[in-house]
């Protein structure tokens, strides 16, 4: 008969005694009226002494230590030299990541840059606004929105004018660039007068920008009005492409900064994940 | 524990390496029997033996006074389980391939004690008792192990393998279950008496 393994704990345990007095007294009582209960008590005593006559095995060489078993000897993705080399390239890819996604991007080549605390007006444009007389503007096409026309600023600009008057003037610079383009009219389409509000909007920048930068010069400027026409014209002349600084001659890494940047911060992340995956597996494994 | 025990754990404690062998060469036996009786081959239990020395070194700073044989055997052990995890294997080796199984033949013994053919029968037993605890589960083993070849208490057990009073009770009455009945396939081994318990239960059931 198969008994219940709590019968099986209660005669393990009364082997051992482990019982309390109450109980061993109560399964006492039972042996003596159980016979089955008493031919499995004795099968487990004597499994047991069988259990415990076996002989103490003699260890087939010494186990002593020596200093040279203390050093770890771990494999090498589990050694502080590795954790130190992951994290030295996290820190690295760190910076080089941080480099390039927080780098200002060039703007594109014919666009005017900025003016730089010096003074010098760094710009791309093609013609300088005060030197080039008036152009026809090209006929804008809805198809091609990119094609803005080459604008030139309103001959009533004021290059030394205050920049809250500048500021204040953008939306009248805005509508004398359109009036002053007679071509706009010319090819207008049916759409003429979305075309001209594109012009429009597409002219206003470019006059203001200059205005603007004209305003900032004269901010930087030490002395107020010692500017003059032939100054402008120099500042507003193209700069060769080799004067230009060094972040404007790399257009090709450029072009992904971001990519890269990103690419080099999941990279630095990654190593850190390793150095710190391996000086847990090693303590754990200590 | 002895006063000499306790000042070469305090010299070991220092660094001394000589006297924490010492130690070693005290409990080795001890110490590789367990591991035998768990891992039941020879070249893995020599090397959880060692191992279990090195790692007792490392950590002497944890020995908290008290029983230093079951501050090692708790070492050995769950150095053992962490083999058997990761091995994660069931020992199936017949016992009489066994390596090593020889050593269950027993120290020689003098002219006044049984015939050879006596002895003969006294070390197949034991392989077959060996080969009973193989067939058993590692927790069941480790209880049963600690239990009826160390001598270790229900508590002592409990808090060497990190388990409860409940649970060292429930693993090690069913292990004695399973080897008294394995060892029913060995009834010529048996003693006598032995083997007249088993037919008797049988009969009446």
């Amino acid at each position: 008969m198969e008994r219940p393994s709590s019968n099986y704990e209660e005669l393990s345990a009364y082997l051992d005694g482990a019982l309390s007095e109450a109980e061993r007294s109560a399964f006492e009582a039972r042996l003596n009226n159980d016979p089955a209960l008493q031919g499995e008590l004795d099968s487990l005593r004597q499994t047991v002494r069988l259990i415990n006559q076996l002989p103490l095995r003699t260890a087939p060489r010494d186990f002593t230590i020596t200093r040279a078993m203390l050093r770890r000897t771990l494999p090498f993705h589990l050694t502080a030299t590795f954790s130190m080399l992951s994290s030295a390239a996290a820190v690295f890819l760190l910076l080089f990541g941080a480099y390039f996604l927080f780098q200002e991007e060039a703007p594109p080549a014919n666009e005017p840059l900025f003016t730089n605390r010096q003074g010098s007006v760094i710009t791309t444009a093609p013609a300088p606004v005060a030197a080039q007389p008036t152009m026809a503007a090209q006929p804008i096409t809805a198809a091609s929105p990119t094609a803005l026309p080459t604008m030139t600023a309103a001959p009533s600009l004021d290059p030394f004018a205050d920049t809250a008057e500048t500021t204040q003037q953008e939306p009248n610079l805005a509508m004398e660039s359109a009036a002053a383009e007679e071509d706009l009219d010319q090819g207008a389409s049916a759409d003429g007068q979305d075309e001209r509000e594109i012009g429009t909007t597409t002219g206003a920048p470019t006059s203001v920008v200059v205005a603007t930068e004209a305003a900032q010069f004269r901010l930087y400027s030490s002395t107020p009005g010692e500017l003059d026409d032939s100054t402008m014209m120099q500042q507003q002349a193209p700069v060769p492409q080799d004067a230009l600084p060094a972040q404007t001659r790399l257009p090709d890494l450029r072009r992904g900064p971001n990519l890269l940047g990103l690419g080099a911060l999941g990279a630095a992340g990654l190593c850190l994940l390793l150095a710190l995956l391996s000086t847990l597996l090693r303590r754990r494994r200590l | 524990m002895g006063s000499n025990e306790q000042s070469l754990i305090q010299e070991a404690l220092r660094g001394n390496l000589d006297a924490f062998n010492a130690l070693v060469l005290s409990y080795q036996d001890r110490v590789f029997t367990v591991t035998y009786r768990i891992m039941n081959d020879e070249a893995s239990a020599a090397d959880m033996a060692q191992d279990s020395f090195i790692m007792a070194y490392r950590r002497l700073s944890t020995y908290r006074g008290g029983s230093f044989r079951a501050w090692l055997l708790r070492i050995a052990t769950n150095t053992c389980y962490d083999e058997l995890r990761r091995r994660k294997r069931r020992p199936a080796t017949s016992f009489e391939e066994m390596p090593g199984a020889e050593q269950d033949d027993g120290p020689p013994l003098p002219d006044n004690l049984p015939s050879p053919e006596q002895v003969a029968q006294q070390n197949e037993l034991n392989r077959a008792i060996q080969g009973c605890i193989e067939a058993l589960g590692e927790d069941q083993r480790i209880a049963l192990v600690l239990s009826d070849i160390e001598g270790l208490n229900y508590q002592e057990i409990a808090e060497l393998v990190g388990t409860k009073v409940g649970t060292v009770k429930s693993r090690l009455s069913r292990a004695r279950v399973q080897v008294r009945d394995c060892l029913q396939t060995f009834q010529e081994l048996l003693p006598a008496s032995y083997r007249l318990n088993i037919t008797d239960q049988k009969q009446s059931e």
